[in-house]
């Protein structure tokens, strides 16, 4: 079949191979298989939902109803609604799901990508990284391919052999005086010295650090401020139980020892839709039905979301997000 | 004032930095899962060729630069300037030597050259790819001589010298790469 050409005449046809498209279809196989073999329930959690990512660095799309405009939010995660399943009881449980985040395009993203997110109960944040990484294993062999395993890097020890500082007692003028000396703009710290610190440390891990990664790296230990919904260590509170997948410079996962505490919880989305509200965002409504699930409560866990996009590029040896979707944005 | 948001970042876009226009050669939108977006672009400045890389945070908002490249006829040098023409509007405008550069070497009248122009004032010009010139000096060709790689040096008529193969003799019209500075072969005349 013919790829995508310039003329118009051809604007139909899809930009992925052939070959890629059987690929994607092999990898979703290997995935069921793998969870159905360790009794991981496959669930489905709505796409559509009234509320709405609190996260400042997460746009949500919107979307009218003949009811009422805006009154609806595709998801940009199944996060919230299987944490419910969780405090329901559900157990073990893994989605493959479309998700949305608004303004983000290029070479690594499109609007609409497919996340694989699963939580194992009971598990430790190392638990999870093995059972990725012998996921990651099986999605290979299904591909007749081999993976070298990963090695685990905390980001503060990234920090201190890239740049020298520590990320985690660094003060916002040293940060800034790195950042400008290595071309960061200046209209990263326009914010509270708390938002600024944590821009800091995103420009410097995304343009200093990032590029340098070979190979499958685990960057464990982010700082607390990075937690997102991630616990915070129990012997070092100024670190989260967070972890992220890297092949290579390209983010893959990122996964949670979770937080369990439902007014911890609480006071984090507050604060995140305060950022939004100063930053003037879009107001995002909160998931009351979240929070209630929370305060019944969360059972000891930990979960993990994987771009299986990105995934499928790096075994193809592909470089553009393009080329492993039939149709992306720019053709949808 | 013209601005380009980071999310209209495009290779080809023309804009200003730190007072210069530059054009955006790669445009790369870095975001983690978690955090601050940027957009990680190359830019060549389109008044030194330097090429170069900055981080912008996504969303910004940079100053377009009013550039437009035009197709225009080189008409002649009157000592100090080079003057070309739109053979559409017959609008004429004057490159001094410091932009026309070493690619002065290259021009003939009546030649379409790409001319970028900067607020009305022109920055850059390239000759076309392929030129076709007249020998103006070569020592004579030595009869007999197969030796292959054998060259020698020969001056055109804008005063350009290039490496010619022996058998070129004054008077001849010879086609040359401009890009490289290369000897492509006889014009029949």
């Amino acid at each position: 079949m013919n790829r995508a050409g310039d003329g118009p005449d051809t604007a139909w046809r899809p930009r992925a191979t052939v070959a890629a498209m059987r690929a994607r279809a092999t990898m979703l196989k290997a995935i069921r298989g793998y969870f159905d073999a360790q009794d991981v329930l496959e669930v489905e959690t709505p796409y559509l939902s009234q509320a709405a990512a609190v996260d400042p660095a997460i746009e949500s799309l919107s979307v009218n109803t003949v009811a009422a405009p805006s009154s609806r939010w595709l998801h940009s995660s199944p996060e919230l609604a299987m944490k419910r399943l969780l405090a329901a009881g559900v157990g073990d449980m893994y989605q493959i799901a479309r998700v949305f985040r608004d303004a983000e395009q290029g070479r690594w993203h499109n609007p609409e990508f497919t996340l694989l997110e699963w939580y194992r109960t009971g598990f430790c944040a190392a638990q999870l990284r093995r059972d990725t990484q012998r996921l990651l294993t099986a999605i290979a062999a299904a591909m007749g391919l081999s993976l070298a395993p990963p090695v685990a890097r905390t980001y503060a020890a990234l920090f201190q052999d890239r740049l020298q500082l520590d990320p985690l007692t660094v003060d916002e003028a040293a940060l800034r005086a790195v950042a400008t000396a290595r071309g960061l703009p200046a209209t990263l710290w326009r914010h509270s010295a708390a938002e600024n610190r944590q821009a800091l440390l995103d420009g410097l891990f995304a343009t200093q650090i990032q590029p340098t990664l070979r190979g499958l790296t685990w960057v464990v230990d982010y700082p607390a401020e990075q937690a997102a919904m991630a616990r915070r260590l129990p012997d070092n509170p100024a670190c989260a139980d967070r972890f992220e997948l890297y092949w290579d410079d390209v983010e893959l996962a990122n996964g949670y020892r979770e937080l369990t505490d439902a007014d911890e919880q609480l006071a984090r989305l507050h604060e995140d839709r305060r950022r939004r509200r100063a930053r003037g965002q879009q107001a995002a409504p909160l998931d009351q039905r979240f929070i209630a699930a929370m305060q019944a409560g969360l059972p000891p866990c930990a979960g993990i979301a994987l771009g299986l996009d990105r995934l499928l590029m790096r075994l193809l040896g592909l470089t553009r997000i393009d080329e492993v979707l039939a149709f992306p944005a720019a053709c949808a | 004032m013209a601005t380009y948001s980071t999310n209209q970042f495009r290779s080809g876009l023309k804009v200003m930095l730190d007072g210069d226009p530059t054009v955006i050669i790669e445009n790369e939108f870095v975001k983690p899962g978690k955090g601050q977006a940027f957009n990680r672009v190359k830019l060549r400045n389109l008044m030194t060729g330097r090429v170069l890389e900055r981080t912008f945070k996504s969303g910004e908002s940079v100053e377009a630069a009013d550039v437009l490249e035009a197709d225009m006829a080189y008409l002649y040098n009157d000592g100090e300037f080079y003057h070309f023409m739109n053979p559409e509007t017959f609008e004429q405008i004057a490159a001094d030597a410091a932009t026309v550069g070493d690619n002065a070497q290259w021009l003939k009248a009546q030649d379409t050259c790409q001319v970028v122009l900067w607020n009305d004032k022109p920055i850059s010009v390239e000759p076309p790819n392929h030129v076709e010139l007249q020998v103006t000096e070569t020592d004579p060709g030595i009869r007999g001589d197969t030796s292959s790689g054998g060259s020698k040096p020969a001056t055109l008529e804008t005063g350009a010298v290039v490496r010619v193969p022996l058998f070129i003799e004054t008077g001849e019209t010879l086609r040359v790469d401009t890009r490289t500075g290369e000897y492509v072969g006889r014009v029949k005349t």
